[in-house]
């Protein structure tokens, strides 16, 4: 129990009460307005997260781009699964691609959002029992955020403390920004197991936010949305926004798929053979020690281009 | 590792961290459920007491045997609370719920005699002055004057006879003295009431919200806010006296005055005593925890109840800031107490109610535990908490 209180202590001193008392600062500067607040409070911390975020997003694009050179090493090995791992890891390293690398910003980003759900949870008061506990992530030393108490929650047509009375605009909101969320950063892939996997997330996640849009606080729902948005952007900026122009397109067919033919057109090679990239590294790794993984990749692709094209 | 079996440790890192987030929110959401903290009121030989099941409870103040229980009538789980402390008279007892409702029961076997729906949920208890009970309305951070309102309803019948719309969220129990109710509301103002009529005599706004009650002193009213400040303003004209700022964090629970004494507590964990008339500090009283609820004085220690999770507890405390005994109950006390004779009672958050006696040496005694939330109120094998 006391390692226990210890995790409880340390986790609201580095993430809980700076939040709270960054949102209830926002609010004062924000008219005294909670929607307000947490729209800014949403952007402030995403765009702290911006590096993370792109890095995230770069991992993914990379791994789209990669998906017809797996699908060739899959087949190819179709009764050695050992020999299909190292080379599909093999593959990576030549790209420059951490297969786990696209978890980590998530891993990093989860405490935050958790966080921040807490966050604004204990700061809108919805009861007594929740405004004495607020009293204790206050600020001693910033008195303007104790003058605001108790914060006013109502935001457009909502009670910010309590959930949507429509009570459909909110949950229906949520779900399609975590669609399409969804939808701009799920990795394509050629496996049709995965793909299925894939499909069914893209559906579950919103359906289960909006869900719970039902019964919590309208605030989170404001969090969510404003979160999703923002994470939509950020995605398009980085990664392009076919994902979201398809969707306007009216075409039938499996989704996947489509994606892993418009990540097959980012690679400019036909599939090299697993020695010939072992080749390039080696000359790459000689020529340039320095050089970063990703610029290795682009290198060895052009040479394997050039070199087809000299066969031609 | 391909990128199939990547994929799926992906997902499954993914499903896992889901699970997490929703035992998060669902714990999140948990918290925000009204429990209620109901302080007990004491009439002849009986505690009444509201529960955090959302009843009203009548129990022997000696024995702690039921004398009767009544399930408030609301449905909605958000709506369920008692706050204030129950008001009795010679045949009614009042209580206030969070559903904004106002509920009169009869002393004798609690059978409902009538309520009265109001603008704005209850957390400050009612207050019987005469043949009226005032008591305020309001849910926090509501702007909506229509709900913020201090209401004189007629005992007899349950009828308004007059309405005051104060600006903001009345959680305060008011206080009568001389005709005139005093109460504090969450946007940073103290009103005087005149309660023949309702109409205002005077207020006070300072750089907080108040949610404590306030305490009336030969010719002083004396509160606490959210700004930290502990004033005393004239009951007369609404000036101010004298003002107190050392405490860290809010005040919640009203002040008890006796014998010159203001005793205040603050959720910084202390308890200030202060010179009634000059508001110079005589000594302090420091815990670990949250000070909720109103102390008393009894066998000449002010008893005082410490909200600290596991550590929480009731203190005794000489008139000098010593502490002489305690009472290690185990569960937050969140009520402020309740005193007859040389027993003391209140509710704790594990569903407990409780009283103490204090022996005339000073040290605390249980003398029986009522749980609420369990058929056998009274459980043979549970060990004394002193």
């Amino acid at each position: 129990m006391e390692f226990l209180n210890v995790i409880i202590d340390t986790w609201n001193l580095i993430i809980i009460q700076p939040m709270i008392n960054g949102l209830v600062l926002l609010y004062s500067w924000s008219f005294l307005n909670f929607g307000i607040a947490i729209i800014a409070f949403t952007l402030l911390v995403r765009l702290a997260l911006v590096p993370l975020t792109v890095k995230q997003s770069r991992q993914i694009k990379a791994m789209s781009a990669l998906q017809p050179l797996m699908k060739e090493i899959q087949e190819r090995n179709k009764n050695d699964r050992q020999k299909a791992s190292q080379e599909t890891m093999q593959l990576y390293r030549e790209h420059g691609v951490n297969p786990l690398g696209c978890l980590g910003p998530m891993f990093i980003q989860f405490p935050i959002w958790i966080g921040l759900y807490q966050a604004i949870i204990q700061t809108v008061p919805s009861n007594p029992e929740s405004l004495v506990g607020l009293s204790r992530h206050l600020y001693v030393w910033l008195p303007s955020v104790h003058s605001v108490i108790p914060i006013n929650s109502k935001f457009l047509w909502m009670d910010l403390a309590l959930p949507d009375p429509t009570p459909f605009v909110m949950p229906v909101l949520v779900g399609v920004s975590m669609w399409v969320m969804q939808k701009m950063t799920t990795m394509p892939t050629a496996d049709e197991r995965q793909a299925s996997t894939n499909r069914m997330m893209l559906w579950m996640m919103p359906v289960m936010f909006g869900f719970f849009t039902l019964n919590f606080p309208s605030g989170l729902a404001v969090y969510w949305v404003v979160s999703n948005v923002v994470g939509v952007v950020i995605q398009g900026f980085v990664t392009g926004w076919d994902p979201l122009m398809n969707l306007f397109k009216f075409r039938r067919g499996e989704d996947d798929t489509e994606a892993a033919e418009a990540a097959a057109a980012l690679v400019p090679a036909p599939v090299p053979s697993v020695e010939e990239t072992n080749d390039a590294r080696d000359r790459d790794v000689r020529q340039n020690g320095r050089r970063s993984n990703r610029n290795r990749a682009k290198g060895a692709r052009r040479r394997t281009q050039r070199r087809r094209n000299r066969r031609r | 590792m391909t990128n199939a079996m990547i994929g799926r440790g992906s997902k499954v890192v993914l499903f896992i961290l889901l699970l997490a987030a929703v035992a998060v929110l669902v714990g999140c959401n948990a918290v925000r459920r009204p429990q209620g903290w109901s302080a007990g009121a004491v009439s002849n030989d009986t505690l009444f007491i509201g529960t955090m099941q959302g009843e009203v409870l009548a129990v022997s103040k000696d024995t702690g045997d039921t004398e009767w229980r009544r399930e408030l009538p609301t449905q909605e789980e958000a709506d369920k609370g008692l706050y204030g402390s129950p008001a009795v008279t010679d045949d009614l007892v009042l209580v206030g719920g969070y559903d904004g409702v106002l509920y009169a029961y009869n002393k004798t076997d609690g059978s409902p005699l009538w309520q009265e729906r109001l603008a704005g949920r209850i957390v400050g208890g009612p207050y019987i002055a005469g043949n009226l009970a005032i008591v305020g309305t309001g849910a926090a951070g509501s702007s909506d004057r229509s709900e913020n309102v201090l209401y004189a309803v007629d005992i007899e019948q349950g009828d308004p006879i007059w309405e005051y719309n104060g600006s903001g969220p009345i959680w305060s129990s008011p206080v009568v003295m001389d005709g005139v109710a005093y109460f504090g509301t969450l946007d940073h103002r103290v009103y005087a009431v005149n309660v023949d009529d309702g109409s205002e005599k005077w207020s006070y706004r300072l750089g907080g919200a108040v949610a404590s009650g306030v305490a009336v002193y030969e010719d002083s009213v004396i509160f606490g806010g959210f700004d930290s400040n502990l004033y005393a303003l004239d009951a007369d004209t609404g000036s101010l006296k004298w003002m107190f700022p050392d405490a860290t964090r809010w005040y919640w629970a009203a002040p008890l005055v006796q014998d010159g004494v203001v005793y205040a507590p603050s959720l910084d964990g202390v308890l200030y005593a202060l010179d009634a008339n000059t508001g110079d500090l005589m000594w302090t009283y420091a815990t670990e925890g949250q000070l909720v609820g109103t102390p008393v004085v009894i066998n000449d220690l002010v008893a005082i109840p410490v909200a600290d999770g596991d550590n929480s507890k009731i203190a005794l405390v000489e008139k000098n800031g010593t502490e002489q005994a305690a009472c290690r109950i185990g569960a937050d006390i969140r009520t402020s107490l309740e005193v007859s004779g040389d027993l003391i009672y209140f509710a704790a958050t594990d569903h407990t109610i409780m009283a103490l006696r204090i022996k005339p040496n000073g040290n605390p005694d249980e003398e029986w535990v009522y749980k609420t939330d369990e058929e056998d109120p009274h459980p043979r094998d549970r060990a004394k908490a002193c």
